[in-house]
């Protein structure tokens, strides 16, 4: 759950690499996250459901959430909601992924607050690039 | 995807299990207790979610259509009798046993794609007729009918990435396997520059031998 830092060159902590809340109650998903991104050079922290990301995001800075919908205590909806209606952190922004391939899904999903809709499984090819997208970073 | 990412699913998916069934048990004695539906429901969503990392269509497709059941059970549409919820106790132990495959040889054994096949026509034959039809339909089906097909995976990413897109859109996706015939020149097909004359729905019975090729759509 700890943030990574890698040493950037002269073996300093690269602070200015962007750094990327990761929202699953699947710690399986969390860590394929953190394997793919934390290789495209994104700093990553976790969270296992709704509230405990919306309690992270209240406390520290971050430049994206990714976020699963279907979680215990809060949902990603709901998470999402409580992001986009607070003034001080409503412009991070989200990326929705979820095994739910439907329009209405996707459509609830942009209703929320979402930047972008991914379906899961997410080839990591597609995850970075809309990382970097959402977060404007551009390609090695 | 690396071998800690395979451990982590085997230790994650055995926990899902074991909450999904301790819930079912819960269900069967109470069964309008909604904590208890939505516990087992999230426990199958998320085993689906994460099982969508690794090549186990068997799988992906058994833990699907328990996750139909579940959520035309938790929105009120099918009844959960003591039947289903030994059906559904059934699919989750045969669930178990792969995964106990899978920490052991990190693949599922020989015949799991007929098992999965007569497990999930049992589950699915419970389902409201037209929910049943709405699962079934629409590009998230289509899409989800890709990800488990057995052939997806031989294709370099860059063009699952384009089916899977396709399929989203509502495309049909079709894999045709075509091995040319010795004298494939001599009947107008050249493998070497792409012209193959396709010959849509002829499909499996397209004899190879006087057609110069043989392809079957799968």
């Amino acid at each position: 759950m700890s943030e990574t830092k890698s040493p950037g060159q002269n073996g300093e902590v690269d602070e200015k690499r962007p750094r990327i809340l990761v929202v699953d109650d699947s710690i399986t998903m969390r860590l394929f996250y953190r394997s793919v991104l934390e290789a495209a050079g994104f700093r990553i922290d976790e969270a296992a459901n709704g509230l405990e990301g919306y309690e992270r995001i209240l406390t520290q800075t971050f430049d994206l959430l990714i976020v699963d919908i279907n979680m215990p205590k809060m949902d990603g909806y709901s998470m999402i909601r409580a992001v986009r209606g607070d003034a001080a952190v409503r412009m991070i922004p989200a990326v929705f992924v979820s095994t739910e391939a439907g329009e209405k899904d996707a459509a609830l999903a942009y209703e929320a607050g979402a930047n972008f809709y991914l379906v899961k499984p997410v080839a990591p090819v597609e995850l970075t690039a809309v990382a970097r997208l959402m977060t404007g970073v551009g390609a090695p | 995807m690396t071998a800690s990412l395979l451990e982590s699913f085997v230790s994650e998916a055995r926990e899902l299990l074991q909450n999904a069934a301790a819930a079912l048990l819960v269900l069967e004695k109470h069964r309008g207790d909604e904590a208890a539906i939505n516990e087992v429901f999230r426990s199958v969503h998320t085993l689906k979610g994460s099982v969508g990392l690794f090549d186990f269509p068997a799988f992906i497709k058994l833990v699907h259509a328990g996750e139909d059941v579940l959520s035309a059970v938790r929105a009120g549409d099918l009844e959960l009798s003591s039947a289903l919820v030994d059906t559904l106790l059934d699919a989750l132990d045969q669930v178990g046993a792969w995964v106990d495959d899978i920490a052991g040889n990190g693949a599922l054994p020989a015949g799991a794609d007929g098992v999965s096949k007569d497990m999930t026509a049992r589950l699915r034959e419970v389902l409201p007729a037209d929910y049943g039809a709405a699962q079934a339909s629409g590009p998230g089906a289509a899409a989800a009918d890709l990800i488990a097909a057995d052939w997806l995976p031989a294709l370099p990413e860059a063009d699952r990435l384009a089916a899977f897109t396709a399929a989203m859109d509502g495309a049909e996706i079709l894999a045709v396997e075509y091995i040319p015939v010795q004298d494939c020149f001599f009947s107008g097909e050249d493998p070497f520059i792409g012209r193959v004359p396709l010959r849509r729905g002829a499909g499996a019975a397209l004899p190879g031998a006087t057609a110069g090729f043989d392809f079957g759509e799968r």
